[in-house]
């Protein structure tokens, strides 16, 4: 056993260890304490330096040293009077006989020695039903290359949130995580990609021809689906939900829904007279709606012709997306749309069509106890509090809140990305039952999600502000602690997948 | 308070400074068998660096319990072994850990002290000075303040510093070493003492190795009353050694026959401003240069908590010590033992003779 220190003092939740000198050890490392029957995994939540020596006499000596430059003078047993003290808290405890893993409810000897976590420590990361990978365990910055993996119907029913601010790797995350789940059948799930930068490497899996499925408009892209959606098939709920609207724009919308159908969009955005002037709707507010319908999803009437600014929305064609794309979901399939070319909203307009069909689709399979024959369905929301923010949960309609908040019972969930975790409001915060946490140097940003957390992360403000890019911090009601990993770049997973197989491209 | 408004004690002690430092007048010993010599710059000597195999003696005592006829004590010795700055592994246990009793005892129509010593395991027992020579009695004059029966608690703490001494003879049997150092004088005061003292010196002057003593406090005067420290250090600043290491010979002739030594005073660090009284056995300086002692004591002397203080010394004392949190431990233990055997109400009743001032404290 390599010693790398010692347990010295301190307290339940608030564990003193004093670092071998030659063994430095890092903010966020885990660590090993055992006795004859036990594990304990120890994770480092804050360094201090300890000395022997009075610190007012350690800065006298700092003086001769700097000021004096007084050469020979050093401190003698500098390796016994001054030192690292590490605190620890105790993460899981392992019985050794049966490989049960514990809340820890008892402190670890006294003066135990320490040591670093090994492969034969990998039993606290337990193998999980329907894996989803999350990344490699990680100590401190250290990649221990045991994958990390949780449950994926549980968690991706129950959502994830993915804290990161830019550049920390979010991204990665999600097509490390769309990588691993690409073969396999228990979930299907939906990625609106306003980057567009997904599927270009989700191609270069081995199963992508059978399981990916992308939607874009790019011109001259062989392999793809036509992102089209027919104006008939969005109804002023899904609308609601992402477009702002005042009571009486709402009911005016209400007005024309019941009296053309699904043609109301249509016939709004066509209504030059406002003809249903006698019946209460005020001509502003339906200019306003046409305006708003025009500003944000880009649909208007041109010389008495329908016009789209953004070749999504159409009245000649894509009748069929949105039924399309909710049985692939449903099938396990992986579906990339690229939104790159809309509006924030219309982006969201176009989740929300399909969020909405498809929990109506799953409440039907509940009703008829069949639910459990199909896979969940995930959504991704990159910058969710574009829907998840504490000023939009409560609008009419939100499917997104609607999902977070009861999208579990039907087996359909969230992966929401977020910078800003702190405006998401805590009912909301706290239904996201898997979080991802990646580096954040925001103090309000880190509390918002610390105190949200599955496990008790308050002493880890610290490890969150240090966490480098790529590196996070999985709490998780599935996991047994909450585990630091590593993500692996998906360049370095894609790579021997891309030479192991041709791309072949579906063509339609 | 106009006393200390209007400065008055300090104008009184600078005076006595202006005083002292005009007219130094020469070492001051009372005791006709110190021959004092006159201050002399050509006594200075530079200090060169010179890496020595050192080993450090200190030790330490806490009463765990006391009444006016009984005390308990934890005694602890200690020592480390450098060469130079680099701390070596010790051959010999190094911390000798052990437990008195001392009682007192009716003996001739007057009082004894008498202490009996408790250790376990064998480490211990080369250390433990003999039974007759830790029977005292009461009204010893090398340990009463004035005509008063001794403290017993302070006799209870002379079995610990004859374990030093045995301590350096065990050392020099068994250690491979230069010199030993102890904290503090080579005199012996103590009935008994130099029994021990003379047979430590001895086992030092056979292995050739120098003994030496190295002084934290002196109480030592010049003959116009100023402190000898501070005025020999004055000498040497005055005289081109103020950023310098040195030290001052040719202080005293003793002839005493409890104190074998020479005495220096040196400054082991130019950085240092703190000089110390040095002592070496007469015996040691028969094969080894008080230069080469005090050469080898400013190389271990460089530490940057204290420099100008050997190291080792410092980590002796910290070593050494008995902690006041372990001698508290300690009586908890002890109370519960004597409760254990029905004998706390016993012990108690002893213990309030004597500790009223402990209530006082509290309150």
């Amino acid at each position: 056993m390599e010693v790398v220190s010692q347990i010295i003092n301190g307290a339940q939740g608030e564990i003193i260890l004093r670092e071998k000198s030659d063994k430095p050890i890092e903010l966020g490392e885990i660590l090993i304490a055992e006795d004859s029957d036990n594990k304990i995994l120890l994770q480092v939540y804050d360094l201090q330096y300890g000395s022997q020596l009075d610190p007012k006499r350690i800065e006298y000596a700092s003086g001769l040293t700097i000021e004096e430059k007084w050469e020979d003078l050093k401190f003698h047993d500098q390796e016994l009077r001054n030192y690292v003290l590490v605190k620890a808290k105790a993460l899981a405890q392992m019985k050794k006989d049966d490989n049960t893993i514990l809340v820890p409810k008892r402190l670890p000897k006294h003066f135990s020695m320490v040591r670093r976590f090994s492969e034969d420590d990998k039993e606290f990361i337990a193998k999980q039903e329907n894996s989803l990978l999350l990344g490699n365990l990680r100590s401190g910055s250290k990649d221990l290359g045991i994958k990390v993996h949780i449950n994926g119907v549980e968690a991706l029913s129950h959502h994830v949130l993915v804290a990161a601010t830019t550049g920390r790797g979010k991204s990665n995350f999600l097509k490390v995580m769309l990588w691993d789940v690409l073969d396999k059948d228990y979930c299907g799930i939906l990625v609106l990609d306003p980057h567009d930068e997904y599927y270009d490497v989700l191609e270069k899996h081995p199963a992508s021809r059978e399981n990916l499925f992308y939607y874009t408009n790019k011109k001259g892209f062989a392999g793809a689906y036509s992102l089209r959606i027919d104006v008939k098939t969005i109804k002023p709920d899904d609308l609601f939900g992402v477009v702002s609207f005042t009571e009486p724009q709402e009911q005016a919308v209400i007005k024309y829904w019941k009296a053309f159908g699904e043609n109301w969009l249509l016939e709004i955005a066509r209504d030059k007279e406002c003809i249903f002037e006698k019946e209460g709707v005020h001509p502003g507010s339906l200019s306003v709606v046409q305006r708003k319908i025009h500003t944000k999803l880009g649909i208007q009437f041109e010389d008495g012709n329908f016009a789209c600014d953004n070749e999504v929305f159409d009245i000649s064609g894509g009748e069929k997306t949105i039924d399309d794309v909710c049985r692939l979901l449903s099938t396990g399939k992986k579906v990339v749309m690229d939104t790159s070319m809309l509006m924030d909203e219309a982006e969201l307009l176009v989740g929300s069509i399909i969020a909405n069909r498809i929990l109506e689709v799953y409440k039907a399979k509940k009703a008829e106890n069949r639910l459990k024959e199909f896979p969940v369905v995930s959504i991704v929301i990159e910058e969710a509090p574009r829907v998840l923010a504490e000023n939009k949960i409560n609008e009419a309609n939100n499917i997104y809140a609607t999902i977070a908040r009861e999208g579990r019972k039907f087996k359909v969930g969230l992966i929401a990305i977020t910078q800003l975790s702190s405006v998401i409001p805590k009912e909301i915060m706290a239904n996201m039952n898997t979080k991802v946490i990646f580096g954040n140097e925001l103090a309000v940003e880190r509390e918002a999600i610390i105190s949200s957390a599955s496990q008790d992360l308050s002493k880890d403000g610290k490890n969150i502000a240090s966490l480098n890019k790529g590196e996070a911090i999985i709490s998780s009601i599935f996991t047994n602690f909450a585990i630091p990993v590593k993500v692996p770049l998906i360049d370095e997973l894609a790579k021997p997948a891309a030479r192991s197989q041709p791309v072949q491209r579906k063509v339609m | 308070m106009r006393i200390l408004e209007d400065f008055a004690i300090l104008h009184a002690i600078e005076e006595l400074i202006r005083t002292a430092s005009t007219d130094a007048g020469r070492p001051h010993f009372e005791d006709p068998r110190y021959k004092s010599k006159e201050f002399d710059a050509a006594n200075l000597r530079p200090v060169e660096k010179n890496a020595k195999k050192i080993c450090f003696v200190d030790g330490g005592s806490a009463v765990i319990m006391e009444a006016p006829n009984f005390a308990i004590a934890a005694h602890r010795v200690y020592y480390s072994k450098y060469n130079g700055v680099k701390r070596e592994s010790p051959k010999l246990s190094n911390m000798i850990e052990f437990f008195s009793l001392t009682v007192s005892k009716p003996s001739s129509g007057g009082i004894n002290y008498d202490t009996t010593v408790y250790c376990e395991g064998e480490d211990a027992e080369p250390v433990i000075p003999d039974k007759e020579d830790v029977v005292f009695d009461s009204f010893d004059k090398t340990m009463t303040s004035g005509p008063v029966r001794a403290d017993i608690s302070r006799v209870a703490m002379v079995a610990r510093e004859f374990a030093e001494w045995k301590m350096i003879e065990l050392i020099a049997q068994g250690e491979d070493a230069d010199i030993i150092v102890r904290d503090g004088s080579l005199q012996t005061i103590k009935t008994n003492e130099s029994k021990y003292a003379n047979a430590a010196a001895a086992a030092c002057a056979q292995k050739k190795i120098a003994l030496c003593g190295v002084s934290k406090t002196s109480t030592l005067l010049t003959t116009t009353g100023a402190a000898l420290l501070p005025t020999i250090k004055n000498i040497a600043d005055n005289n081109g050694f103020a950023d310098k290491s040195w030290f001052y010979e040719n202080i005293v002739e003793i002839n005493h026959p409890d104190h074998d030594a020479e005495m220096f005073v040196a400054k082991l660090h130019p950085a240092s401003d703190y000089v110390f009284r040095v002592e070496i056995s007469k015996k040691s300086l028969e094969h080894a240069k008080a230069a080469d002692v005090i050469s080898a004591l400013a190389v271990n002397a460089t530490d940057l908590s204290f420099p100008g203080y050997p190291y080792g010394l410092i980590n002796s004392d910290m070593m050494g010590r008995v902690p006041n949190d372990e001698a508290d431990y300690n009586r908890i233990k002890t109370m519960a033992a004597a409760s254990a055997k029905g004998a706390l109400k016993v012990l108690d009743a002893g213990l309030k003779a004597r500790s009223a001032h402990d209530v006082l404290d509290s309150m």
